[in-house]
């Protein structure tokens, strides 16, 4: 008997790399402003570097100066005209008309003693919240950068931190895989949950990988990504991101997303055709973009072409960009340039059409 | 083709004496030196303790900070009691140890592998003369001896497994090896059972030396020797049992040093100095941080910082530091340039060493590398240069001192490297 012909299985639309930017610095994150007008980007030379996607090419323009150390955080108000910028050295930063003529609204040059770990703007951009490897977690005025807020002496380091869409609570992640959750105002710990696998310990090292929290669906579910580590020294883990319910505080849902060399899920985004844009960055050239639809546990795309992808972001007309590596960033010794010159390593920005877009890719 | 130096050739009547006292296997200290000179470093009561961050603790995490610059990383750096001078906010207690420390910053070194980089740098890297030099713990266990406690001269405290290490020993042969303490615990069955009598015990050990040297006869020397050097290192140590006994230490000095591993290590360390060891190394594992660089260093430098810190006030406080010289380093440094798994990768061409106690000046920085840390900038070290040095900082003049490898000559540190004086009382 004849096989019966097999139903064609059609293969959703993918995302197509339109073009990339040059960054001749390494960044740890990107996002576009509220207009959508510009591109803006932070990372280890501590200024925020912007790209004007108005213009006849998408050009780079003056950066904006004033962090020290790594910008280690940066997000745009919503609806707002403001960027937020936090970096390892403690220095909290409103930027204003950063499409335009860029000056600083307010700042906080020790807004914590040292590297600000995350960063989060609440829905309606009226505040935000950061967290310090002081342990010390702050809720501040987005319009005028007043302390509103504190939570003391958390009881472990914090790597990440989001703010509840109602500004009723905020919630921490520590190294050790814990999330707590704290009341506002006030500042009371009202809850924990710990997310098993999200930390390890070896060798007088903790493992922290909790790394990435999020509020979603009007503030629902809670996002908790990073990876689950395997080992000491290296990025070894399994990117993870869980669904919480956030009421219950219970995980709804899991996804892991790769094996283990690739590491923790450094940056995800909402997009509003109805899926999630994930990157990972783990061992030394390995990154992954993924889209992934709610509640499937395997991406409906998956691209491993990029080096380490640190961050992404999602432009209002649907455009993706991602932030990557250069390739073969990592060697012992002094690698050198054709020149004979030791240089630092760099981020291209691949810029992507959304899935089922027809936009062709920029020649050149 | 190989053009052989004067060196080889010289045959000195120090020589001679050196192959002499090696042919007739003097004790202890047989094969270095004149016996004079051997009993000479029987008395000296100098240590040393050796910190070694296996895998590469990044200089620019720690003691060579290059904040705001294109490969500083995101740490500041803060300052020390040493004016002027600047190490990573990483760690804190050790900044206000530094007018008690000597930091070289100009460590440049040749492999930037572990596994040819550290056998390396644990030799000393001599001039290849066709033999395998000892590990640091070893050569001072032959060039020293125990001390009057008759502990083991060589006793390494590491995560992980223990056992007698013979291959740090090299051409020495086996008896030099490492008396490894894994996971800071004793040998196995170290304690004599109640059940057997102590005159029952002192028959056995005398049947097991009379089956020994029928044994030895029909073998090789140094096998032998390293055999029943073994079972006469258990008996030592079941003279001091309480070293191992965690019962017995202070809650202050456990939360001083840290319940972490490094931590526990170090405190034993200083314990099994005090009692008498010759050498004691410290092992920290994991250092090797292609990935997550800054995290890695967020979490295991606080733990250094505490229990480095703590050992040296310790040292100090008991007036240890004129007579144990403790060492902090690794095989190599971390690169500049980071990686896109933010991580750093092995860097041998600029890092940095630090040392304090017996013999060290204190409160001193020695070299400086380039502005973004990318090469040394002032007179480069190697590894045979800390060699001259630390041997100088205990009492050995390491120019006039040789070992005798059967009746070949050969020197304890690199030959065309020398002490460094900046570093030295």
């Amino acid at each position: 008997m004849a096989d019966a012909p097999k139903p064609t299985e059609k293969k959703p639309p993918e995302p197509r790399e339109l073009f990339k930017l040059d960054c001749d610095r390494q960044l740890m994150v990107a996002r576009f402003t509220a207009c959508g007008r510009m591109l803006v980007a932070g990372g280890y030379d501590a200024s925020i570097r912007r790209w004007d996607l108005c213009a006849e090419q998408t050009v780079e323009v003056d950066r904006v100066e004033g962090h020290h150390g790594w910008i280690s955080w940066l997000e745009v108000q919503p609806g707002g005209d403001l960027v937020f910028s936090a970096d390892t050295w403690g220095r909290l930063q409103a930027t204003r008309g950063i499409a335009g003529t860029p000056e600083i609204a307010w700042h906080h040059e020790q807004a914590h003693d040292g590297w600000i770990r995350s960063l989060s703007v609440s829905d309606d951009g009226q505040a935000l919240v950061t967290a310090g490897r002081d342990g010390a977690v702050r809720v501040w005025s987005a319009v005028d950068g007043r302390l509103l807020h504190e939570v003391k002496d958390h009881p472990s380091e914090v790597f990440a931190v989001a703010i509840h869409p109602a500004k009723q609570a905020i919630v921490t992640g520590d190294l050790f895989g814990v999330l707590r959750r704290f009341e506002l105002p006030g500042g009371k710990c009202v809850g924990e949950t710990t997310l098993a696998g999200m930390h390890f310990y070896k060798r007088i090292q903790d493992v922290g990988g909790l790394r990435l929290l999020r509020f979603h669906d009007k503030g629902r579910t809670l996002i908790c990504a990073g990876g689950e580590p395997q080992a000491t020294g290296r990025s070894i883990a399994i990117p993870t991101i869980h669904w919480l319910d956030w009421p219950k505080c219970r995980i709804a849902h899991t996804a892991r997303l790769g094996a283990k060399n690739h590491g923790f899920v450094f940056d995800l985004a909402w997009h509003p055709d109805g899926f999630w844009a994930v990157v990972t960055s783990g061992q030394p050239g390995s990154g992954q973009f993924l889209l992934l639809k709610p509640g499937q546990e395997k991406p409906f795309f998956n691209s491993t072409k990029m080096s380490n992808c640190h961050s992404l972001a999602v432009h209002g007309d649907g455009r993706i960009v991602v932030t990557a590596s250069n390739r073969n960033s990592q060697g012992n010794g002094a690698v050198r340039d054709k020149r004979g010159n030791y240089v630092a390593n760099f981020s291209p920005l691949h810029v992507f059409a959304p899935p089922g877009s027809d936009e062709k890719p920029v020649a050149g | 083709m190989n053009h052989c130096r004067s060196w080889e050739h010289g045959w000195s009547r120090r020589r001679m004496l050196g192959a002499m006292a090696g042919g007739a296997g003097v004790a202890g200290l047989g094969g270095i030196l004149q016996p004079a000179a051997a009993e000479e470093m029987a008395r000296n009561d100098k240590q040393i303790l050796l910190i070694w961050l296996d895998g590469g603790m990044s200089q620019l995490e720690s003691w060579d900070p290059k904040p705001n610059t294109p490969f500083g990383g995101p740490f500041r750096s803060i300052p020390t009691a040493l004016p002027g001078i600047h190490v990573s906010e990483l760690m804190p207690k050790l900044s206000r140890q530094m007018k008690r420390l000597a930091v070289v910053r100009s460590m440049k070194t040749e492999d930037a592998n572990h596994s040819s980089g550290v056998p390396k740098i644990l030799r000393g890297q001599p001039r290849n003369r066709g033999v395998t030099y000892p590990y640091l713990g070893s050569a001072v266990a032959k060039l020293m001896g125990p001390t009057e406690s008759g502990l083991p001269p060589y006793v390494w405290v590491k995560p992980g497994n223990g056992g007698f290490i013979a291959k740090h020993a090299g051409f020495l042969g086996a008896k030099y090896g490492a008396l490894a303490l894994g996971d800071g615990k004793p040998p196995a069955n170290l304690v004599r059972p109640d059940s057997i009598s102590s005159a029952a015990d002192a028959a056995r050990q005398e049947l097991r030396r009379k089956f020994n040297r029928q044994f030895a006869d029909r073998r090789r020397a140094n096998f032998n020797e390293a055999n029943s050097y073994v079972y006469d290192v258990a008996g030592t140590l079941m003279k001091h049992v309480e070293l191992f006994d965690e019962a017995k230490l202070s809650e202050k000095d456990r939360r001083r040093y840290g319940t972490h591993d490094l931590g526990r290590h170090a405190l034993l360390a200083r314990r099994l100095i005090e009692a008498g060891v010759r050498f004691v190394q410290v092992t920290s594992y994991g250092w090797d941080t292609h990935g997550d660089n800054f995290n890695s260093h967020a979490s295991r430098m606080p733990k250094v910082d505490q229990s480095v810190t703590a050992l040296i006030e310790d040292l100090y406080d008991r007036g240890l530091d004129e007579r144990v010289l403790v060492v902090m380093m690794a095989e190599f440094g971390r690169t500049p340039r980071i990686n896109g798994s933010v991580g750093r990768d092995h860097w041998p061409n600029a890092w940095s060493v630090a040392m304090a106690g017996c013999g060290i000046r204190p409160g001193t920085v020695v070299g400086e590398t380039l502005p973004d840390g990318t090469d040394v900038k002032t007179t480069p070290y190697d590894i045979g240069h800390m060699f001259h040095t630390w041997f100088s900082a205990v009492g050995l003049d390491s120019a006039e001192a040789e070992y005798m490898n059967g009746t070949q000559p050969l020197p304890i540190a690199h030959d065309d490297m020398h002490k460094v004086d900046e570093l030295l009382i």
